[in-house]
């Protein structure tokens, strides 16, 4: 911990969802220092967001944002969620918080090697990394006819923290 | 990048803890609710604890005050860093060298934490 500054880094990853986000913190080397997921009802979700991300902001004091690249070519997240991220963009721009993204082909050659992985298998390797923070928090694989386990949400924002480690971007 | 200055709900959390129960470890009297708030306040760095609770803490979670209050440590050195290197200004010019050392050996912890 007690370390000279600039050694480590506090990184706050966020993974928004069409019912809320998830969020990680990781501080240095891969200490993940919190986790959870947040709900986002009603008609201003991306209000709801944005306060509690600025909540979140203000208890972990992030050095950077990491956000997932929504606007690449092959994205198909919903437009709200689009403009999510830009929000949340200018939000750490206007806290001198660097912002790092990355796109789900990126994460996904990153973490599992393979740019046509499940994010099940993604969610299953990110476990076996973080085996006492995070194994217990894995979800059972989704059945077609299943909707989707908000849990997965904090394994999107871990694949951002593990990008952001292994990424370096 | 600073640390945190505490980071005790990291450290509740990986001991599977909840604040009421903290709370009863730290001898907190009154209500449950209260009780946690307290916990709450420590760990939403809304209040400094006492040395009593800081030593709790230690014994709680099996970390040095230090590492909990990391953050806190690193500001408080800091300040003795720049307190001593005055100090040293205004001793350079006794002969006391077993007082120098001192000084000089503080300058030198302090030094990881000043900039």
């Amino acid at each position: 911990m007690n370390q000279k500054k600039n050694e480590k880094v506090r990184v706050l990853a966020v993974a928004p969802t069409n019912r809320g986000f998830g969020y990680v913190v990781l501080e240095g080397q891969g200490e993940i220092l919190a986790f959870g997921c947040k709900k986002a009802r009603g008609d201003k979700k991306n209000q709801q967001v944005l306060v509690q991300v600025g909540k979140l902001a203000d208890q972990w004091l992030p050095d950077v944002l990491a956000l997932q690249d929504v606007h690449t070519k092959e994205s198909r997240r919903a437009p709200r969620i689009k403009k999510l991220h830009r929000q949340l963009r200018q939000f750490a721009q206007s806290r001198t918080v660097k912002v790092v993204q990355f796109s789900a082909r990126q994460l996904r050659e990153i973490i599992v090697n393979d740019p046509k992985g499940t994010r099940h298998e993604m969610a299953a390797d990110i476990a076996r990394q973080f085996p006492n923070e995070l194994a217990e928090t894995l979800p059972p694989k989704r059945r077609a006819c299943d909707e989707e386990d908000e849990r997965m949400s904090i394994f999107d924002a871990s694949a951002l923290v593990i990008g952001f480690l292994k990424g370096g971007k | 990048m600073y640390s945190l200055p505490n980071y005790l709900q990291t450290n509740r959390r990986r001991a599977s803890f909840s604040q009421e129960e903290v709370a009863f470890l730290l001898g907190m009297t009154g209500i449950d609710k209260d009780r946690a708030n307290k916990v709450s306040r420590d760990e939403r760095f809304a209040r400094v604890p006492t040395l009593e609770m800081a030593l709790a803490y230690e014994l709680i979670y099996g970390k040095p005050a230090r590492d909990l209050f990391a953050g806190m440590y690193e500001e408080i050195a800091r300040g003795v860093a720049a307190r001593a290197k005055i100090l040293r200004y205004r001793k350079a010019a006794a002969s006391d060298l077993q007082k120098s050392q001192a000084i000089a050996g503080l300058a030198q912890r302090c030094a990881t934490f000043t900039n």
